[in-house]
């Protein structure tokens, strides 16, 4: 793609975007330096200011005044930045005397360089994932069901009369997974079944897409499928009469 | 008219009129845009949030304090004294009182107001130590953030300078001291609206918008 | 999460016995500084442990594990990274000489698996869904009878 092709989708991705507090923000930091030792990364790297949050958003703020027009190289660099070097886990936020987000930043970026196509691999592949199967494994819902049945038979001989109650209308709660869970870790839903059966719950799985509660493509601010699954969930929620929606711990 | 007279009267009213107008446009335009681009913000606000924020960092008694309480207090302090000195100082009430405004108003201690620009300044002073000595700070810092402490505390030194005549009388920069001191001043002025100064107004919009955003996960920050 | 701690808090579940082991507990962003539930997250740890032992910032203000903003499933390109600042998470369970640590959330069992590997930290991450499903009184009529053989180990 030419520069100026990508300044321009990159500003035309950026303006409905940067609104009212992101503009405020990258203009009224003042380099205070408190946000420094709040980050996780700073820390363990031997308090490299590279490390420092405010440091972080240099690359939004960067692609705005240039209006776009940076090369691979820079992308690269931001690339490496806004997905190695931060969780987005919002601490420096609660630190920052004017309560700056950095994180919103950072998401903010990692979106705008989703729209030009990149991204980490692993992610994109969930991503494919969600889109073919509904849930970030790729499990089929032949297999999802066919895990829930065994899952279940495997745990009536410890607990009597217990059930993995799958697609039940009316049921109080709905209970969703991480389908990693479906494909690593299936004692995790055998510990709930037994707790919600000795609880007494009212409660369901759902059988259709929805039941996988993890969301990465947030991680990457592609929000169309993120919002794709949590409406997904919503959906079933709806049709099975759901009061509420429990997600793994 | 001579320069001093020019300084006292249009440039002042010009500048205070920019750093007003500039002020009250920022925050405008805060609200007029994230009305249209930071909706979420608007859909979750509640005042509950807003003003818990406000209690914790318009006072110290936040988690950053606990933190760094050094730097908390001299920050506070440095706030405090500059907003409140320039108002309440004798001199400038003077000026309102026989202005066409004819305002007038109790005046600070002499002495009082003469100790607050002193902390001004000596705190302007250890922020650049600071600023210059961190590795951390010199790797963020652009040169405005240089220029614009230099701009914030020579209002300050130029006053102190004035009253005192501390540079006596018949040299050159000790008889304008009074002129330098207003156009410092009105310096300041016209550039908060433009620059990372804009906090002054700009600081309770984003406390504001993270506290609800952190508000509507149920905890105040 | 949520529904754990009122089913414990309200004796829906109860337990036959706590875990003996110091712990100590994790606030995932998601659960904690994003989901405010930072005090009832705690509760549960304390109604599930003997000796708990909280980390330092516990609560809202806590570290990330490292594991988060998609950093466990990004895979592989984020493993060093990943592992080099989890090392304050390491230090913070280390501070507190648990032995198990509670961890609402599978991103971040995931990380502080990984971290004890790497820190050599001696500890066992585990979710409170396993302490709970080990730990509850089942009731009587639930337990299977004799007939059932020898299919559990």
């Amino acid at each position: 793609m030419e520069p100026s092709t990508r300044s321009k989708a990159i500003m035309e991705f950026l303006k409905p975007r940067v609104g009212a507090r992101v503009k405020s923000w990258l203009e009224i930091c003042t380099k205070c330096g408190q946000c420094a030792d709040t980050c996780h990364f700073y820390l363990a790297a031997d308090r490299d200011p590279k490390m420092i949050p405010a440091a972080k958003v240099k690359y939004l703020s960067e692609i705005i005044r240039r209006k776009g027009e940076v090369d691979d190289e820079f992308i690269q660099k931001a690339y490496d930045c806004i997905y190695h070097e931060c969780n987005m886990c919002r601490r420096c936020t609660q630190f920052c005397p004017f309560g700056i987000n950095i994180a919103d930043m950072i998401a903010l970026t990692r979106a705008l360089l989703f729209s030009q196509g990149v991204c980490p691999e692993a992610l994109r592949s969930a991503i494919k994932n969600y889109h073919e199967t509904g849930n970030q494994m790729g499990v089929s819902e032949e297999d999802w069901l066919d895990t829930l049945t065994w899952c279940e038979e495997e745990m009536e001989s410890e607990i009597v009369g217990l059930k993995i109650p799958v697609d039940k209308v009316g049921a109080e709660i709905m209970y969703t997974i991480n389908a990693r869970e479906a494909k690593f870790y299936p004692q995790d839903i055998q510990e709930v079944a037994k707790i919600m059966h000795v609880a007494g719950a009212s409660w369901t799985v759902p059988s259709k897409r929805g039941w996988d509660d993890t969301n990465l493509s947030m991680f990457v601010g592609d929000l169309k499928t993120s919002r794709t699954l949590v409406e997904n969930t919503f959906a079933r929620a709806t049709e099975l009469g759901a009061k509420k929606v429990a997600i793994t711990e | 008219m001579d320069v001093l007279a020019l300084a006292e009267g249009p440039l002042l009213w010009i500048s205070l009129g920019v750093f007003a107008v500039g002020l009250v446009t920022r925050a405008a335009l805060f609200l007029v845009e994230s009305r249209e681009k930071d909706k979420i913000f608007w859909q979750h606000f509640k005042w509950k949030w807003v003003l818990a924020t406000m209690a914790k960092w318009l006072v110290p008694a936040n988690r950053t304090v606990a933190k760094d309480p050094v730097f908390c207090a001299l920050a506070y302090a440095f706030h405090f004294c500059l907003i409140v000195a320039p108002i309440w100082c004798l001199p400038h009430i003077i000026y309102w009182e026989t202005s066409r405004l004819a305002w007038s108003f109790t005046a600070l201690p002499d002495g009082l107001a003469d100790w607050m620009t002193l902390a001004v300044l000596a705190i302007a002073v250890y922020l650049l130590i600071r600023r210059l000595s961190s590795p951390d700070l010199r790797y963020l810092s652009t040169a405005s953030d240089y220029v614009l402490l230099v701009i914030t505390a020579l209002p300050f030194l130029t006053a102190y300078l004035s009253v005192h005549q501390s540079l006596g009388t018949g040299n050159l920069l000790g008889d304008n001291m009074q002129l330098i001191h207003i156009l410092t001043g009105e310096l300041m002025l016209v550039v908060v609206p433009f620059t990372k100064l804009s906090h002054a107004v700009l600081f309770f919009f984003s406390r504001a918008a993270t506290a609800v955003e952190f508000g509507r996960r149920e905890y105040s920050i | 999460m949520e529904l754990f701690h009122d089913y414990l808090d309200q004796g829906i579940i109860k337990l036959s016995k706590k875990v003996t082991e110091p712990t100590t507990l994790q606030d995932p962003c998601n659960v904690v500084r994003s989901g405010g539930l930072a005090a009832k997250n705690r509760h549960v740890a304390e109604m599930l442990s003997e000796d708990f032992r909280p980390m330092d910032n516990q609560g809202n203000y806590n570290y990330c594990c490292g594991g988060g903003g998609g950093a466990i499933p990004m895979g592989g390109e984020m493993r060093k990274q990943r592992m080099k600042c989890g090392k304050i998470k390491a230090e913070q369970i280390r501070a507190t000489g648990a032995k198990i640590v509670l961890v609402p959330c599978h991103n971040c069992i995931d990380q502080i698996r990984d971290l004890n590997k790497e820190y050599d930290l001696g500890i066992k991450a585990v979710h409170f869904k396993e302490i709970i499903a080990h730990n509850m009184i089942v009731p009587e009529h639930m337990i299977p009878k004799e007939e059932d053989e020898e299919e559990k180990a």
